[in-house]
């Protein structure tokens, strides 16, 4: 049986796919979709788990536009407006970001995961994707990213 | 030493192939390999893994997933999938087009030319009717 047909496994893959095709829809035949488009797809599942970084046309450090639910909850801050350095060790959303540079330089989707230690000495499984959002000339304006986890069970 | 694996998926369109984006985990690249080509707008997809050794500095680069649709196969990384035959070639049409044009004006000018040879024959005879009648 090849596995690869299946969806892939667990919440943080299947919101990982789900956001990438949601992208890709938005898309349609350009280099990479807006982020008006993007945000007039049905993310309602999505949007808890779900950042939109702001890239400064003249260089500089990106900022956060928007923060989902869930993503601020864990931080417990509200880093809207806020620099990607603004955000705290030992988090799921810093684990997620770590592919950022990539993502810019690359202009394409990047799905990462991995496995991290939070501030509660808990052991965290995560998966992530950041995606280049672009405006309406083709230049890209925002990065579009999503990222859940789960802690691992010590007894497992 | 450290290597860093990814998975980089391709699409191809008429111009060549075009990075779609990039994994970092083996089966979800392949899953979304698998799922980009049910979709129309592709026909063809790959998978690249990408091995990059820092003691070396060097980048490994194997093709471990390379399909048409409808077609499963095994290629090198380097294969460009080679031009599937037009059945139905623009210029092959404009032929046939231009071929019955061509046609129809030589069955004009043959039933012209017949029919001038007729009427010709038709006069002349006429005309002999008339000396040997009178």
């Amino acid at each position: 049986m090849d596995t690869t047909e299946e969806q892939p496994g667990g919440i943080e893959r299947r919101m990982v796919h789900r956001l990438l095709t949601l992208w890709r829809d938005a898309r349609g035949e350009g280099p990479m979709p807006t982020l008006a488009a993007v945000l007039a797809q049905d993310l309602a599942d999505i949007l808890p788990d779900m950042y939109v970084i702001a890239l400064p046309p003249g260089g500089g450090e990106p900022t956060f536009e928007r923060l989902g639910p869930a993503i601020a909850e864990e931080i417990a801050a509200d880093l809207v407006g806020e620099p990607l350095s603004a955000v705290p060790e030992g988090c799921l959303l810093k684990q997620a970001l770590e592919c950022v540079g990539e993502v810019v330089d690359r202009k394409v989707p990047m799905t990462r995961g991995g496995e991290f230690t939070n501030t509660r000495g808990q052991t965290i499984l995560f998966r992530g994707i950041i995606a280049p959002l672009g405006d309406d000339a083709g230049s890209m304006r925002y990065l579009l990213g999503a990222a859940n986890c789960k802690v691992v069970d010590a007894a497992a | 030493m450290t290597r860093t694996v990814s998975y980089e998926i391709y699409t191809q369109r008429s111009e060549g192939w075009f990075i779609d984006s990039v994994h970092d985990d083996k089966n979800h690249a392949l899953f979304e390999a698998r799922k980009l080509l049910e979709s129309p707008r592709q026909t063809a997809i790959k998978v690249v893994e990408e091995k990059y050794d820092d003691e070396t500095d060097k980048t490994i680069s194997t093709t471990i997933f390379n399909e048409e649709r409808g077609v499963v196969r095994d290629r090198p990384k380097n294969y460009r999938p080679e031009q599937k035959p037009d059945l139905f070639p623009r210029d092959a049409v404009e032929r046939t087009k231009k071929d019955d044009t061509d046609f129809v004006g030589y069955l004009v000018k043959m039933v012209l030319v017949i029919g001038g040879i007729c009427l010709a024959l038709i006069g002349a005879g006429m005309l002999y009717m008339n000396f040997v009648g009178g």
